[in-house]
């Protein structure tokens, strides 16, 4: 390509804008709820109605238009948020609208549905999605856009007759506990499942969720607390390998004081099974 | 029980609206946990007196780096009260031109970096992120940002060399809040 010779002409200019903000001091531009959350017992076979309605806050004193559109999620790099895989299809997180047009100084909603096949194999799934919120058109030469983080995890079920989805499964994914049973020293198990082609080393281990203050993780399940000590729940195996297409029990022991449980409490720990691929999944412990 | 300061727990809402086709008995309820109530960004001018509006870096040869002045740089107002990511893609593209990893043949260097503070002279020589990406979820520019904790994003832009249009350029930059993960 032929050099361009004649310099000092390029005339560059980073422009536009669409108007004058004459407000000042304003708090926000654009503001999104909520920005996370987390539905358990998602059931599969329904179109759920979540009750939760996606709303954007403008805070100009312009009329705005904004896009709404279902996306995959950021990968997670902290422990107290992975186990989550992508939604399989987008379209199952559905939007009332997928446009809004918000008043100046105003808000506008949108509600989310979601809606899974009716197939065995749905059941017993942790999965995040996201929307992200753009304007339409250009509002600047630098314009806000914000991603939000939903969590979806289906009805759990132990005696399923499908495989569970995914390279790796767990059923059911919930294994709930009662005090009478931990006094029994009773066992719990869960199943694990090798859904792929190749032989595959899982590690198995319990897991509490830590957070950092204002910082997201996996949230307990509505009504429990967290366990005090992940040695409250063992898994009988720590390391495990599975044949191609080959499925395992994976017993536990629960030793959990009985002042934890006293009145109408209950503690949740999480067991997280990370296969030699990278992928994670876990499986709810409850004791009440 | 102890939760995030942001979280909400809305219990035993039950929405059905669809026909049930599986499952003949549901034993548990359909619950819902709001564990960031919002997220929410907004570009302001250095001063924090007007929304971001233009950089106009004028006419400029090639492969010359400009770097944002203190007054150029972008406030980011932060209210989300979760830590968030802020990542940026360029969103709309220059006629002529397309961003990349270097200065080339029509293509553009696009770095940003962002601070705790305001810079009197902003120092992007080293530390800054590129902007290559075209689209969500973009480069990232600043993670784990705290919860309502501002930052000064300042950037650098480096022209094409050689170009083959000396006409003017327009681009629009996106810069993205997400809940840190």
């Amino acid at each position: 390509m032929e050099k361009y010779r004649i310099k000092f002409i390029l005339f560059f200019i980073l422009a536009l804008s669409l108007a004058c903000f004459s407000n000042i001091n304003k708090a926000y531009a654009l503001r999104v709820s909520p920005g996370a959350f987390c539905a358990q017992n998602v059931e599969v076979g329904q179109d759920t109605d979540t009750g939760i309605d996606l709303a954007i806050d403008n805070e100009t004193d312009q009329e705005r238009e904004f896009s709404i559109k279902v996306v995959p999620a950021r990968t997670s790099k902290t422990d107290s948020l992975k186990g989550y895989s992508a939604l399989p299809e987008l379209g199952w997180l559905r939007l009332e609208r997928t446009q809004l047009i918000v008043p100046a100084k105003g808000q506008a909603k949108a509600r989310l549905y979601i809606s899974i096949p009716n197939e065995e194999k749905y059941f017993n799934q942790h999965w995040v999605v996201s929307c992200l919120i753009e304007y339409v058109g250009q509002k600047g030469l630098f314009q806000e856009a914000i991603l939000t983080r939903y969590m979806f995890e289906t009805r759990p079920k132990s005696e399923v007759v499908e495989r569970p989805y995914g390279d790796l499964g767990v059923s059911p994914s919930v294994v709930k506990i009662t005090e009478d049973s931990v006094e029994a020293k009773q066992k719990f198990s869960f199943k694990l499942y090798n859904n792929t082609a190749s032989a595959h080393t899982y590690t198995i281990k319990t897991f509490v969720p830590m957070a950092e203050p204002k910082k997201l993780s996996i949230n307990a399940t509505p009504g429990l607390t967290w366990m005090k000590k992940t040695s409250w729940i063992r898994p009988e195996v720590k390391k495990i390998e599975l044949a191609p297409g080959a499925l395992e029990e994976i017993n536990l022991s629960a030793r959990v004081p009985k002042s934890e449980l006293a009145g109408d409490k209950g503690v949740e720990s999480l067991i997280f099974v990370d296969s030699d691929t990278g992928e994670r999944r876990f499986v709810r412990i409850q004791v009440e | 029980m102890k939760k995030l300061l942001c979280t909400l727990i809305i219990l035993g809402m039950v929405f059905w609206l669809g026909v049930s086709t599986a499952q003949a008995a549901v034993s548990d309820t359909f619950q819902i946990t709001v564990t960031c109530n919002f997220i929410s960004i907004n570009l302001r001018n250095n001063g924090d007196t007007l929304d971001y509006t233009t950089w106009a870096i004028g006419q400029k040869a090639e492969n010359t780096a400009t770097t944002m002045t203190q007054a150029e740089g972008i406030k980011v107002v932060n209210t989300a009260n979760v830590a968030t990511d802020l990542s940026a893609w360029v969103s709309g593209q220059a006629a002529d031109w397309t961003n990349a990893a270097s200065a080339g043949t029509d293509q553009y260097k696009l770095e940003m970096k962002c601070f705790d503070v305001t810079q009197v002279s902003p120092d992007l020589s080293i530390g800054t992120f590129t902007i290559t990406s075209t689209a969500n979820p973009g480069n990232d520019i600043k993670a784990g940002l705290a919860a309502t904790t501002n930052q000064f994003a300042y950037a650098k832009f480096t022209t094409p060399d050689p170009t083959t249009s000396g006409a003017q350029q327009t681009i629009t930059v996106t810069i993205l809040s997400a809940t840190a993960t």
